[in-house]
């Protein structure tokens, strides 16, 4: 194992973190310049992670060589590694974004985000990015338990940094729902340790009996995260919270952090729970999906303010994640698989990038009531078409990563003979284009609002068109992406130890 | 020390999961909220070291300690973040419980 | 001795519970966050009687001082602007 990529894991975990604390002890004027240094730094560590994975397969490194069960590993497998791409991707952009947001802000603005609780944002959003990545590199189930703490504090922290009474109501709820969840999480996760005495997710996989204990654990962990995760019918906390937070923190909200606790999920049932659990169980959450994305696309048509419909817009995206369980069709195929990393990581840009666009009209505008956008299409045209550019991801149609990930999943079910997760996957995305429609058409009405319309900053203006432009790539360059998916998954594994 | 003591303090922590969660879903007072989920925390951290104590070698093992030692700082930090937020929210709005709607 | 340690046992144990059942219903919130620094005080009994003596130094002084402190200072300033309005 080279040398050079163990550095790369380290410093994906303790770059950000160093840079937190140096950030929250320096004054407040190059402390964006230096968040942008660090989210640069990211991006190359992960860049580089990235091609260490491709190169030379999944890695694991024992931080001081402590070995387990005390020591920390962190492990880097395909999946992970593209959600540490990812986050630094969108985390980079969000960054240049909530740069010229807060600079906004200090200048004052019409944007109902209390200017004063600035200096206490760079810093926590460095926790979130550090968290997110230590998240992603875990090895065992107890150090994923800490970050998603780490990740569920910082978040709620940056919500109620908006500091109105909406978002601090939504904070809490949040806060509630998510210490809940993790709570359920923790006790599964006694209860693996007591029956098992290890907790690293690799060695689970080979030990796993379908035993009373273990499928209690399966299901309180599996609750725990789902409340986490906002499945329809436990998404109540979502709308508000994505909605009301200040722009880029709703973007990596509902990228990134929903993203967080799904992996944990996927990492569980497919790596660990899979072969013990009935198929009923698999069912049960593919329902669920199935329910979320025709739910929250109707309220998504129906909500008057945009965020909150971009809100809505996430609760039917996470419908889509879980259809993998009712749609699976092993890892040799692998289609679902394939499909729904590739969704993660195109909902995470598509969706970040709306967010972007709303917080940036509403900038302009003051308010995010569609009406009050009335035409400001031609005022604002690259802001519309990067939000149309991220719909078209979002409704799946090609050439889009959304396109690639909705297909790979469409051929599972197809393959499969699952006809209702295929209809309703169709269905979903004719949902999409109405609300997704909507907007554009009334950002390029004949009417003027009536709102005076302020100049976007340039940093308000293209971080979200560079996102959208991203997914359109990832619409046409496939390999690498899938490439990625298909390291370290059981059957690799596998392949590599028989011959 | 007997499997039965360890059984007693681990039903004692599961009691306390259940009086915690009980609270979560029925006390409105947001400080009470909090009180609730620091005692099911508590119930985990009881399950935890007493269903992992059970060893016939008697001496208990150091991994679910570091553990709940761990848990406890988590759940401190967690602790004063929702008090922050209790504190802020009271100063805004005059609020000590989630209103159940808000409207525009 | 035997019986005793079982009796004691059981007798923190419902303690604990007991403590644990009023600190969420009793109605004054002062006297809630008492019973839970009570509560605090004797799980880190536990903790000692369960072999683990570092996890019970922790509690009492995170777990029961620490929290109990951030609890009682929030319920303080919650009250005083209650009674300034």
């Amino acid at each position: 194992m080279p040398l050079e990529v163990d550095a790369a894991m380290m410093g994906l975990v303790c770059v950000p973190l160093t840079a937190a604390l140096l950030v929250f002890l320096t004054s407040t004027r190059a402390v964006a310049a230096w968040t942008m240094v660090t989210s640069a730094i990211q991006f190359g560590l992960a860049t580089w992670l990235t091609y260490g994975v491709l190169h030379s397969g999944p890695l694991q490194y024992q931080i001081g060589s402590w070995t387990l069960p005390l020591g920390i590993t962190l492990h880097a497998d395909g999946i992970s590694t593209l959600m540490i791409w990812m986050t630094s991707l969108v985390g980079g952009a969000s960054t240049i974004y909530a740069s010229g947001y807060l600079s906004a802000l200090r200048r004052g603005s019409k944007l109902p985000v209390d200017a004063r609780l600035v200096p206490a944002f760079w810093p926590l959003w460095l926790i979130l990015w550090a968290a997110l990545n230590a998240l992603f590199l875990s090895g065992d189930l107890f150090n994923i338990y800490v970050t998603l703490e780490m990740v569920t504090l910082s978040a709620v922290a940056l919500i109620g940094l908006a500091g109105r009474e909406r978002a601090l109501v939504a904070a809490m709820r949040y806060l509630i729902a998510a210490m809940t969840g993790s709570l359920l999480y923790l006790l599964g996760v006694g209860l693996m340790y007591a029956a098992y005495g290890t907790l690293a997710w690799d060695r689970l996989g080979g030990l796993v009996q379908a035993d009373g204990p273990t499928l209690c654990a399966a299901s309180l962990m599996t609750a725990g995260l789902l409340v986490k995760t906002a499945l329809f019918p436990l998404h109540y906390w979502l709308p508000d919270a994505h909605a009301n937070a200040p722009a880029p923190v709703s973007g990596v909200l509902s990228g990134l952090v929903l993203k967080g606790s799904f992996f944990i999920i996927l990492r569980l049932w497919l790596y660990i729970f899979f072969p013990l659990l009935p198929i009923r169980a698999g069912q049960l959450l593919c329902g669920l999906g199935m329910a979320a994305i025709l739910w929250g696309s109707c309220q998504a048509i129906r909500q008057q303010r945009v965020k909150q419909m971009i809100a809505y817009s996430t609760v039917a995206q996470i419908g889509y994640l879980f259809l993998i369980f009712g749609i699976w069709d092993g890892w040799e195929t692998g289609l679902a698989w394939r499909g729904t990393g590739y969704f993660m990581l195109s909902h995470a840009c598509a969706k970040a990038a709306a967010f972007m666009v709303a917080g940036s009209l509403m900038y302009a505008v003051g308010t995010d009531r569609l009406e009050d956008w009335a035409g400001i299409g031609r005022r604002e045209p690259v802001l519309v078409f990067a939000f149309g550019l991220a719909g078209v991801s979002l409704m799946g149609l090609p050439p889009s990563g959304g396109f690639i990930a909705k297909w790979l999943l469409l051929n599972a079910a197809v393959a499969g003979g699952h006809w209702m997760p295929a209809l309703v996957m169709i269905v979903g995305g004719l949902l999409a284009a109405v609300y997704v429609f909507r907007v554009i058409a009334v950002s390029f009405s004949d009417q003027e609002s009536s709102q005076s319309i302020v100049p976007v900053p340039l940093a308000l203006r293209w971080p979200p068109l560079l996102l959208a432009l991203t997914m359109i790539v990832f619409g046409v360059l496939t390999t690498q992406p899938i490439r990625l998916l298909e390291i370290g998954t059981p059957t690799t594994a596998v392949a590599e130890v028989s011959p | 020390m007997d499997t039965r003591t360890f059984f007693l303090y681990a039903v004692a922590g599961v009691v306390l999961f259940g009086i915690g969660f009980h609270g979560i879903l029925f006390c409105r007072n947001l400080v009470r909220k909090v009180l609730a989920l620091n005692l099911m925390g508590a119930g985990i951290f009881l399950v935890f070291v007493a269903l992992s104590t059970r060893a016939p070698s008697g001496t208990p093992d150091p991994v679910p300690q570091a553990m709940v030692l761990t848990g406890i700082v988590v759940a401190v930090s967690a602790t004063a973040l929702m008090l922050a937020l209790i504190r802020r929210l009271y100063r805004e709005t005059g609020f000590t419980e989630l209103p159940c709607d808000l409207e525009d | 001795m035997d019986i005793f340690i079982w009796l004691f046992d059981l007798t923190v144990c419902a303690v604990m519970v007991l403590l644990a059942a009023q600190s969420l219903m009793v109605k004054d919130l002062f006297w809630a966050i008492v019973s839970y620094i009570l509560f605090g005080l004797s799980l880190a009994l536990v903790w000692a009687r369960l072999g683990a003596p570092d996890v019970a130094l922790a509690e009492a002084a995170i777990g029961a001082g620490l929290t109990g402190a951030l609890l009682l200072t929030t319920a303080a300033a919650i009250s005083q602007v209650t009674e300034k309005h």
